[in-house]
Order: C-alpha cells, then structure tokens, then sequence
C-alpha cells in the first residue's frame, strides 16, 4: 500500500494544482473579494494538504491495509482488462449501432468470459433480458433508447 | 389555522374508497419499480406519470402520484441493498449498509428492515404533515442563502462519517469530489469553469450517471475478477417484516431519522439524499458500535431509509402550505396542481381544504399500501439476488448504462457512467471511500453558490454568515459533530485495526 | 469543413429516407419535447399544459423531457442535434438570444427551425407586502436613498431576469445587488423569506404568492397592463420607459422533412386554440402570444440584435 499510497497522494496534488492554475484564469470580482476562483482555490489547497499528509505518512511507513499487486498471469485480472475493454466498446458503438445489438451482444460476450459455455444458456438469456429492459424503457416508460440500426424496425 | 377533526374524518373516508385505494396501490406499485431501476428517480417517475393524470379528477391524480412518490423513495432501497446501485440518490446511503449486509447473506434482514423503516419514516412524515404544516411551513422560510450555506456545512461534516478506515483517504475523497462539483457554470457570475469548452460539462458532471458509475460499474469490475473464487450468495428469504428484536434495536434512530428526514423534507431544494446522509451520520455518532457501520449494520440501514421516506411527508408541507416545493419531485408536483387548476398555498388552504385533507389522507394511506405491496414484493425481488452471478453482473452493467442514458438522452452520459466506474474501481481497491465523493456532489454546489449569494447580498462582508440564528446554530452543530466524530474515528480506527490483526492471528493459527 | 457539412448532409438524407419509409404512419410513435428548463418552472408547465392538448391532434402520446442545466444550453443543443426526424421537438426560450452574446453556445437561433411563438411575458417587480414603497418611483427613490441595500433576485446569471432588473436599474440610475437563484423558484422563495428585497420575473411566477397576500408587483415591464392584475400599472406609466420580455416558442432542428413539421405545427396551433389550453393560460397568468414560424423568424432576428444590444451595455457580452 505504501507505494499505492504515494502515487496516490501525488496525484491528488497534480489534481489540486491544476485546479488552482485553472483558477488564475478565472475573472476576479473586485467587489465581493470572492469569485469564481474562490471555491476551487480552497478545494485545490485542501486536496493538496491532505495529500500530502498521506504521502507523508506513507513514507514514515504508516500505511494501513495490504494491495494485491496485479499480474497479467492471474485469470481475475485478464478478466477485469477484458471487461474493461468490452465495457468501453459497448459505450462506444452504444449510438450508433443502438441499444438491442449492443446489449445483446455485450452480454452474450460477457456471459462467456465468466465462464458460462452453455450455448441455450448464453444465447436466450441475453436476448431475454435486453428485450425485458427495452420494453420497460421504451414502451412503459417511453424513454427512448438509441435505435441505431433497427431505427427503421421499432 | 385550526385542525378540522371531522373534515379530517371526511377526508379518509373519501379516499378510502375502492377506486382512489387502486389507484394509490397503482402508483405504488409504478413507483416501487420505477425507484429500483438504477437512473430512474422519483422525481423522473412522477414527472413521467404525469401525463396520464391529465384529465382524472385532482384527488385521483394526486394519490397516484404521492403514491410514485413515496413507492420510489422506498424502491431505491431494493436495488441498493441486492445489487450495490441506489436506485435513487436518496438510497445512496442505504448501500453503505444495505450491501455488505446483503453479502453476508441477510439480505431477507436488510430488505425488510428497509421496507419497515421507510413505512415508518413515511408515517411520521404523513403524521407532521397533518398536524404541523404551519408551524414547519414558517420554519422552513427562515432558510435563506445563509442558512442553506450552513446547512451544507452541516451535512459535509457527516463525511467522517462516512470515510471508512482512514479519515485521510476519506478528506480526499471529499475534496476531489468538491472540485468535481465545482464544474460547470460558476452559480454567481455564470462563468463556466474546468468544463474544457464542452457544453455537457457547463452543469457539471451529470449526478445519476455519476452516482450509478462511482458504486455499480464500479462492483461490476470488481465482481468480474472474482468469479469461481466466491461461492454464490445465499440468503434467508422468508422474512417479510423485521424481527422484533431488530425493530427495538433501531427504534431510536427510527424516530429521529423520521423527524430529521421530515424537517430536512420540509426545507426547500433540500431532499431525501440529503436527509438519508444527514441521518446516518446522526445514527452512526449515537450508535453503541459505530464500528460496525460500512459493514453492514443494521441501524444505519434502518436511519437512511427511515429518514428519505420522511422526507416526502416533509417536502409536501412547504409545497401545501406556501406553494413553495420542499425537494425536487414536489417541485413536478407544483406543476401537476396547477394542471389541475388548484394553486398550492395559502389560497388552497382558504378555497380548498378539503383537497388539503384529502391529501393528508391519501399521503397517509400510502403509507400503508406500500407496506402491503413491498412485503408481497420481497420475496419477488430479492430473488435477483440469487441468479446467477455470471449473468447478474454483465446485466447490472447494462441496466446502469441504461438507466445513466435514460435521464437526459444523452450519450456522454453514458460515458461519464463508465468513466466513473473505473474511478470508483480504483479508488475501492486502494481503500478510498466512495460516499464522499457522493456527499460533497450533492452539498459542494448549495454550500458554494449559497455562500457566494449572501456574499452578494452583503457586498462581502462575512459577518452575515453570524447574524441569524438558524444559521449560527447549524454551524455550531456542524463543529460539534465534526469534533465528536473525529474523535470516534479514531476509536473506530483502532477497534478496525485491532479486529484485522486478531483476523491474521486466528488465520496463522 | 467540407467533410463535415458533406457528412451533414449525407445524415439528413439519411435520415429523411428513414423519415420518408416512417412518413405514411407519422406519428407512429411517441413524440418528445424537450424543455431546457426544470420540471414545475414556468416554461414546464405551459408546455405539459399545452402538449398534453396537443396529444388528441397529434394522435400519440407527447413525452415532455426536461433537459436541464447549463442555463438553457444544455436543452437547446438538444433539441439543435435531435435527429430530425420529427420525434423530438423542443421549446426555445429567450435564452436562446442571450447565450450567444455572453460567448457560451456555439449556435444561434439560426441553427434550429423555429415553428411558433407561444407567448411572450414581461418582468414584474415584485416585493414583499409590507415593503415601505408601492410603486416603481417609489423603490427607486428609496434604492437611491438606502444604497447597498436593495437585493433583486433572478434566474440565473445573464438570465431575462438578470438582463430586466439591470436595464431597469440602469434607465432609473439606481445601484442593486442582482442575486442570481438556480430557477425562478428559489428566487420568489426566497422573497416570501425575506432574504432579498424584491424579485424581477414574469407575473406569473409569483402570481401564487401575490394572491396569497405574501407579495405586491410594483409594476410590468410591458407596453399594457397584466390581465391578472389590471390595478397593476406598467413601468412605462410610472415613468419608466422600459418594456422587456421572456418569450417561449416551439422549434425543431433543421431538416424535418417539411409535411411533418406541418402537422407538428397544426398539432400544437390547434392545441394553442383550444378552449382547455386557453383556460389553462389564464390561470397561470401566461401572456399569450401566438406567432406563426414566418413572424416567429422574423422576431428572433429583430429580438437577438435588441438582447445583444442590452447586454454589451450592461457589460454581460463577452467581450
């Protein structure tokens, strides 16, 4: 956790600092002392202090709990990275390919890297719940979902 | 304004007729499922029933709505307990509890606990809202930008509360989430800050997709990479209500979370998230083993609950009484009175009181139509929680992206759900908490733009923020619980540290 | 550039063959409106009220969504980039003309296809009943007596309301304190309070509170007095020449094919007829308007030169 830690704590002071050089930017209002600047300047401050805090502590060997590291070997770790992966693709092809192939295909995909083979199991069930959720957004509550390819079928 | 005892008698038995009962049990039962759905709030539920008021005579109308309502406030409970994603942000608390209590197996426990505290919470409301709108209605107007500044200063000192096992990690979080909240249009001079010139950012990061990515992407993340080394969860279904023994061990925070929901329901552009944080850190201060709170104990879960039910009693009362809304589905409510042609306010008071009982009644039948119907439901939805892993968690992560598209339409919300995931994936797994971030999104913007606004009406001078009561008194609070809870915490810190090394021991044995 | 508008193009042609298949049938499904601004404020609630009249001449349902944030900016790029289609229509306000100037949007009333003028309200001055002033002279005076302490709530900043009550200060020469709220709402609270000395929003958010006893309009930024409140004389009459108005309006974005939006129109004029709707504005103190997309057009090109005008001498264009 120690080296978590300090990566951690650097990071808040990278977020901190660019929040007060964002802040220099901003237009100063001469009448009330505080403008749109004043919040972020303090947050930005504070952020930094209590990272910094914790960096500090870390260094003097007072970091609480323990991190598995991550291995590309382990299986959960491949795992996440694909979810990940599949994740981003699913937000991206959302819109433009519409929200029944995406979802259907997401979760079929899905359904097999956490280990289901069972071909009835992984075809229906992503087709079934999709088509659950459809229903429930567009025809009940008629919030409309992206279309995207059936735009013409729906 | 006096009581009317025999118009209040009237009033019930107009409502307790067949035909406004099923439209309350109607509206319940929307509201239920409407409220569990991730992304969808009560606010969205009732502004998309709406519609179909139109043309129903008021009472009718209005008892199904107040029936969306409070059935929602209740369903984001469900959701937040089995799946680890609050299906409306006044659940947001309840998964601080609500989930690990349902790992443990005991999401029976969990869920009819939260079904009994938000009837309670709820019956307290309906109660203060029949016998004391007037008295709460002048209470409420005193909030001006002062108070509503130390009010989120109040609130944002329940974060100690909620920062798990280090209050550092826990200051960071909030901080980060403070800035987060800082992005958008500046409320005062309207200059749009951090929003790099995108125009989904001049409001700042959209709250649900926030709130659904930071804790259910996140656990689908988390989940993925554990498959096959956990066994999957039991649980013990056959309850529908809490055991006595857990109703008398929350009873005090049953009552006090009701009444500070209620109150908190009462003040304007203050709601049941709000109330649900507030009351939890109230709970988890007076507790016997605050200890025990993030993992799963049951007092927590019966205060947040208790106290967001609360708060619909609460928010009807300025809205009843001045026109005014007490949170933001009230505020859709106002526009579904003056459809009907009745204007809320004191003029509804003088030319239709009987609506203004009938409301009180209805608001209280609810009440008990949604104890019903969620004890029918239980056994229903805690179901999900049995299915199978390996189809559950890719569902979870479709129906959160579903339900982070659904509020606006709009894909970058989408993306900011998933952006968020992967942040609260991270920040899990290296021990920061997750509801700061969450507190600070909700109370950063009143604490800012309230701050700035007395400012503006003191031309900068900053002794406004000392000159009225409420105020003083809130911020004063503030100081004292912040002082009480650092100091538990690291009481809490050290029985946590303790517990682990006494873990490791019996594990070496 | 020329790719981007090649693209442009090849998507509304796209989506007027998707259109056109849909076209026998529009509508087959139900429509949206989008409104930029929060469920139950004013511009909310006249657009359920006159959607709600418009579903039986539409023969579908109409889904009112509120698309809030980024005062406005957030609702009007919506309804700007909503496939044009005829499924999604969106209420423009006059936001709408004072976005651009302050350098917030990058898009004008030009980029959406307007198709009617609702109504158009003037500001009202409101202030608490028991205010030492009744008339606008008179809450000048006092402002210039008591400098520092007149508070006037608003919207949101460069909101109508920011915009009105500062070019009302401007022409009296008096000094306030604009305020700015997150909506109309909070603001009119926050006057019933008595946390701000007065509020400068249209009649009818405040109508509620004025007939409750709880506030007085001192006067209407309007060249006739209100319908509600005939007792109520304009600013004009007490000696201050300024008129000023919000204004709502329904618009599509551009490329809906032009029979849909003829029915759209014909949908919503009808509803705009209709005795229930007209009622319903007269409750809600709305200050009708009608104007049909040719004069509609015209007046955002007369009304967006005039607000950019305002603003670059009250210093809130970017400049």
């Amino acid at each position: 956790m120690k080296v978590a830690d300090i990566f951690g704590g650097a990071f808040g002071i990278l977020i901190g600092a660019f929040a007060i050089w964002e802040g220099t930017k901003m237009p100063v209002d001469v009448v009330m002392k505080i403008g749109p600047s004043f919040f972020p300047n303090i947050l930005g401050g504070l952020l930094i202090v209590f990272s910094a805090i914790l960096i500090i502590n870390a260094l003097r060997g007072r970091s609480k709990g323990k991190v598995e590291p991550y291995r590309l070997s382990d299986k959960g770790t491949q795992r996440g990275l694909i979810t990940l992966a599949a994740g981003i693709v699913f937000c991206i092809v959302l819109d433009p390919l519409g929200f029944i192939p995406t979802s259907i295909v997401f979760l079929t995909f899905m359904m097999w890297v956490m280990g289901k083979r069972s071909p009835l199991l992984i075809v229906v069930t992503p087709a079934l719940i999709t088509l659950a959720v459809w229903l429930v957004f567009e025809k009940v509550l008629s919030l409309s979902m992206p279309a995207g390819v059936l735009a013409d079928y729906l | 304004m006096e009581f009317n005892w025999s118009l209040m008698l009237a009033s019930y038995g107009t409502v307790f007729t067949p035909g406004v009962l099923f439209i309350i049990c109607v509206g319940i039962t929307a509201g239920i499922i409407i409220g569990s759905l991730p992304g969808l709030t009560a606010t969205m539920g009732v502004a998309l029933l709406v519609p179909l008021t139109f043309g129903r005579p008021p009472l009718e109308s209005l008892s199904m709505l107040i029936g969306i309502y409070c059935g929602a406030m209740y369903g984001g409970s469900i959701s937040a307990i089995l799946i680890r994603t609050p299906g409306t942000p006044a659940a947001a608390a309840t998964v601080l509890e609500g989930y690990p209590m349902a790992r443990r197996g005991e999401a029976g426990r969990a869920m009819a606990m939260a079904l009994f505290a938000s009837f309670f919470g709820g019956v307290c409301g309906a109660l203060i809202m029949t016998f004391a709108s007037p008295l709460v209605s002048s209470f409420a107007l005193e909030f001006g930008p002062v108070e509503y500044f130390a009010l989120a200063i109040f609130g944002l000192s329940v974060i100690v509360s909620i920062s798990g096992r280090s209050l550092i990690k826990g200051m960071m979080s909030a901080f980060f989430g403070l800035l987060i909240s800082s992005i958008g249009f500046d409320p005062i001079s309207g200059f749009p800050r951090f929003t790099f010139g995108m125009m989904e950012m001049m409001e700042g990061p959209p709250f649900i997709p926030t709130l659904i990515g930071l804790f259910a992407v996140s656990e689908v993340f988390n989940e993925v990479q554990k498959t096959g080394q956990i066994q999957q969860l039991k649980a013990n279904l056959n309850q529908y209500l809490p055991s006595w023994a857990d109703i008398k061990y929350c009873f005090k925070h049953l009552c006090r979370s009701s009444v500070i929901g209620t109150f908190i329901g009462a003040i304007p552009g203050a709601g049941g998230d709000i109330a649900a944080f507030i009351s939890y850190g109230q709970a988890k201060r007076t507790s016997k083993h605050p200890e025990r709170f993030g993992h799963g104990e049951i007092e927590g879960l019966a205060s947040s609950e208790s106290a967001n039910n609360a708060c619909s009693g609460g928010a009807m009362i300025p809205l009843l009484s001045l026109g005014v809304p007490g949170d933001a589905v009230t505020a859709v409510l106002l526009g579904a009175f003056i459809i009907q042609g009745l204007q809320p306010g004191p003029m509804l008071y003088k030319e239709h009181i009987d609506i203004v009982y009938q409301i009180f009644a209805s608001m209280m039948l609810a009440q008990f139509v949604m104890l019903f119907i969620g004890m029918a439901g239980i056994r229903l939805f805690a179901k999900v929680i049995l299915v199978d892993r390996a189809i559950l968690t890719p569902a979870i992560f479709v129906l959160s992206m579903v339900g982070a598209f659904a509020m606006r339409s709009n894909v970058f919300d989408v993306y900011t759900t998933l952006a968020f995931g992967i942040l609260g994936y991270v920040m899990m797994r290296y021990d920061y908490p997750l509801s700061p971030i969450l507190l600070a999104l909700i109370l950063g913007p009143m604490a800012e733009a309230n701050l700035r606004r007395a400012m503006v009406i003191s031309a900068g001078d900053p002794s406004i923020l000392f000159s009225r009561p409420i105020a003083v008194v809130l911020m004063g609070l503030a100081v004292v619980s912040l002082a009480l809870s650092i100091k538990g915490q690291k009481k809490i810190e050290a029985r946590l540290s303790e517990m682990e090394k006494e873990f490791e021991v019996a594990v070496k044995e | 550039m020329k790719l981007k508008s090649m693209l442009v193009g090849v998507a509304a042609l796209v989506a007027g063959a998707f259109s056109v298949s849909a076209m026998a049938a529009y509508p087959d499904k139900p429509v949206t409106v989008i409104c930029p601004w929060t469920a139950g404020g004013g511009t909310d609630v006249l657009l359920r009220a006159l959607s709600k009249a418009a579903e039986k001449h539409l023969g579908q349902t109409i889904n009112v969504v509120n698309q809030t944030g980024g005062a406005g900016a957030i609702g009007h790029n919506a309804i700007r980039a909503a496939r044009p289609d005829g499924y999604t229509v969106g209420m423009i306000t006059f936001e709408l003309n004072s976005l651009p100037p302050q350098g917030l949007v990058p898009f004008t009333w030009k980029d959406f296809d307007p198709l009617m003028r609702i109504n158009s309200d003037p500001a009202a001055l409101t202030v608490r009943k028991d205010a030492p002033y009744s008339t606008v002279r008179g809450f000048m005076d006092y402002a210039k007596e008591h400098p520092g302490e007149i508070t006037i709530g608003n919207s949101a900043p460069g909101s109508v309301w920011h915009i009105a009550a500062g070019l009302a200060a401007e022409k009296t020469g008096v000094q306030v304190k604009h305020v700015p709220f997150d909506g109309a709402q909070p603001a009119v609270t926050s006057l019933v309070g008595g946390h701000i000395k007065a509020v400068a929003v249209s009649v009818a958010e405040v109508r509620g509170q004025v007939q409750a006893g709880n506030l007085k309009i001192l006067g209407v930024m309007s060249a006739d007095r209100d319908k509600i409140f005939p007792d109520v004389p304009t600013f004009k009459e007490q000696g201050v020449d300024v008129q000023f108005y919000t204004w709502r309006g329904l618009a599509v974005p551009k490329g809906v094919p032009a029979n849909v939006k003829a029915k759209i129109s014909d949908a919503y004029k009808k509803a705009f007829d209709s005795p229930e709707f007209q009622e319903f504005a007269a409750k809600a103190s709305l200050n009708l308007a009608y104007q049909n997309a040719a004069d509609f057009t015209k007046f955002l090109d007369q009304n967006y030169k005039d607000v950019e005008a305002v603003m670059k001498s009250l210093g809130l264009a970017k400049k």
